[in-house]
């Protein structure tokens, strides 16, 4: 019951006027981006940044957190008006969410998307409240070894969930760690990689990065001319909005599956909200008795991805506040955040700054109660931002990325490096290369070489001391696994598309 | 056999190999050191290996595949000008201040787009002038200069 307690506290945090305020200003800003297309949370995140630099950690890491799963619950609105996606976590809304729009439905998947995305959040953050502390219990025991295991199978689960190339996905993992490893070894003290540019000691900032593959070369490809765009009518007034009574009851046991399994994918370190999502969808026409309604408008399509990319929103907090392992690119910035406010990352953080851990929690409740408010009797404003034509927004984001990416250090070499970063991101984009496992490794990679080295003086330089701890043995035996299910995976696509040929 | 040289595969591997070798190559300038007591170089030269080998292999894979995945074209406008206007941002901010900065900002950012309409793109460039002024040096109090 400590727990409750505990909560109960989070909450006096979180209703103090400026953090309530805050919460309200991240969940609106991230329904804004979120409806938004071509605008994911991870670019919105990076590019609000600089609103929270001169913010204490609490109200920015609550705000942050607002303008992340917000953008989950507005992604959804671009989906199925659209056929769009808003963020990646709601593409897969769109198979059923359009044709329930083009058969003049909008409403009733606008509605229940917000229903789904606020019972998942909630169930979501109270399996937060009672695993992480039970969790930080066994991290207190981890040691290096534990550690970069841990770390190992983050980074390889990410690559594993991230694309069907499990050579791209590594590649891109490891050219992140390379990334990493820029700057000055904190060891030796040596600088590496920094070809002489004195401001390059401190290494390629996670911001900076973030902000071109995901924001900068995101507008590039935005920018791509391609055809128009039709925004579907919804039609007026909550009645329409109501779903039928078969709808309801079919919607009830989807939410159910979608929560649990988006909470479930969401607490692994490596698979977030967009993964969860689409296996939310994959289990749905697994499930049901009739599959062949599915992408001509079933309710379960569209309730059951929202309800699990919202919920793999809230138990990602749990690998990156309890262990400083990030679940997702987005936990990687909210990670970096923490550094910058200097606060160290790891099982410490729920002990040393229980202000901002359950007022974190507590503002998490509020903020999707908010959202309900925000999204479902304000739907038509939404729906208006949705038409403002792209040429209007790209300037606008320019700015905020320029800006964002100057303040960090104000230094207009990093404004540079976004430039350059930008024009990579762009080509890996077009090669097909996944952006967030580089990020990941960009965080994690600093943190491996560490734990590695530290291991292995420890060992007397022999890897077997990475296999004598229990936990750590499992977790490298679940790496093996990971690896073995991408090679079996590689190989028979290889010999599917073969067997085409021929 | 010309299309392969196109291939998303094989240009991902020499990428890979690229970035993975050049780390490789100059970690060892720096010391290597030993399993138990790590040089700064140990690391790197593990990991610039490992993608080196990861590019090759992803090489391998299109050679012998022999059905090219040709990558999607590249659009040079939109590449271009945004990169201009980033660049535009960098050079100008230390000298001129934020709002003639923001405003040269999105006037080169224009260029990025066939759609642009320059009487619109001069009013965002004011507007979003006003905005930075307003939200980032007074509401935020970040270090700008409004003018030069």
């Amino acid at each position: 019951m400590e727990s409750v307690a505990n909560l109960a506290h989070g909450f006096e945090v979180a209703l103090g006027l400026e953090n309530l305020l805050y919460c309200l200003v991240g969940v609106v800003l991230g329904t804004f981006v979120g409806v938004l297309p071509g605008l994911g949370t991870v670019t919105a995140i990076s590019m609000l940044l600089p609103f929270t630099f001169g913010l204490d950690p609490v109200p920015s890491i609550i705000m942050l957190s607002g303008i992340f799963y917000g953008g989950l619950f507005g992604g959804s609105t671009a989906s199925i008006l659209l056929n769009l996606p808003g963020t990646p976590a709601s593409a897969v809304v769109a198979l059923d969410g359009y044709p329930m729009a083009k058969a003049g439905r909008a409403g009733v998947p606008l509605f229940m998307t917000a229903v789904a995305s606020f019972v998942g959040g909630w169930s979501a953050i109270f399996a937060v409240v009672f695993a992480a502390p039970a969790i930080t219990q066994i991290a207190l025991e981890f040691g290096p070894s534990e550690y970069f295991s841990m770390m190992l199978f983050g980074l390889l689960a990410a690559a594993f969930f991230a694309t069907d190339s499990f050579l791209r996905a590594i590649g891109m993992v490891l050219v992140g760690i390379l990334m990493g490893l820029v700057g000055m070894d904190i060891v030796s003290g040596m600088m590496r990689f920094t070809f002489g540019i004195p401001i390059m000691a401190e290494g390629l900032s996670f911001i900076v990065v973030a902000m071109a593959l995901f924001g900068l070369s995101e507008v590039i490809r935005n920018l791509e001319p391609n055809a128009g765009r039709e925004i579907m009518k919804t039609g007026g007034g909550w009645r329409s909005m109501m779903p039928s009574r078969e709808e309801a009851k079919r919607s009830i046991g989807a939410i159910i599956r979608g929560t649990g399994l988006g909470s479930f994918l969401g607490a692994l370190p490596g698979a977030g909200p967009t993964i969860s999502s689409f296996i939310a969808y994959a289990l749905e026409t697994r499930v049901a008795r009739d599959p062949e309604r599915f992408g001509k408008g079933a309710i379960e399509g569209v309730v059951a991805p929202e309800a699990a990319n919202n919920a793999a929103a809230q138990t990602g907090y749990i690998p990156t506040l309890t262990l400083g392992i990030p679940g997702d690119a987005v936990g990687a910035l909210i990670l970096g955040m923490l550094i910058m406010n200097g606060i160290a990352p790891g099982p410490r953080v729920i002990s040393g700054h229980p202000d901002l851990f359950w007022g974190l929690l507590a503002s998490m409740l509020i903020g999707n109660f908010l959202l309900l408010w925000v999204n479902i009797p304000f739907i038509g404003i939404w729906v208006r931002i949705l038409s403002i034509p792209y040429r209007i927004l790209f300037p606008m984001i320019v700015i905020f990325l320029a800006i964002g990416v100057y303040s960090v250090a104000n230094s207009p070499f990093q404004v540079l490096l976004l430039a350059g970063l930008g024009i990579v991101g762009y080509l890996f984009m077009k090669l097909d290369c996944p952006a967030a496992p580089l990020l990941l490794g960009l965080i994690l990679g600093p943190m491996i070489e560490e734990n590695l080295r530290r291991a292995l003086l420890l060992g007397r330089g022999s890897p077997t001391i990475l296999f004598e701890t229990p936990i750590s043995a499992v977790l490298l035996a679940m790496c093996g696994l990971l690896l073995v299910l991408m090679v079996v995976r590689g190989v028979f696509g290889f010999l599917r598309k073969r067997s085409r040929v021929h | 056999m010309s299309g392969i040289l196109k291939d998303r595969d094989l240009l991902s591997g020499l990428l890979f190999l690229a970035i993975g070798g050049g780390f490789a190559i100059g970690a060892l300038d720096l010391s290597i050191g030993t399993a138990r007591r790590m040089g700064p170089g140990y690391f790197p030269l593990m990991i610039g290996g490992l993608l080196a080998l990861i590019g090759l292999a992803l090489m391998v894979k299109s050679i012998i595949r022999r059905r090219p995945v040709p990558i999607e074209r590249l659009y040079l406008r939109p590449v271009t000008g945004l990169t201009l206007s980033i660049c535009t941002f960098a050079f100008v901010i230390e000298e001129a201040g934020l709002v003639l900065t923001c405003i040269a900002t999105v006037v080169v950012a224009g260029i990025a787009s066939s759609e642009t309409k320059w009487t619109e793109n001069g009013l965002i460039a004011i507007g979003m002038a006003a905005f930075a002024v307003v939200v980032f040096k007074l509401l935020l109090g970040l270090p700008f200069r409004i003018w030069w």
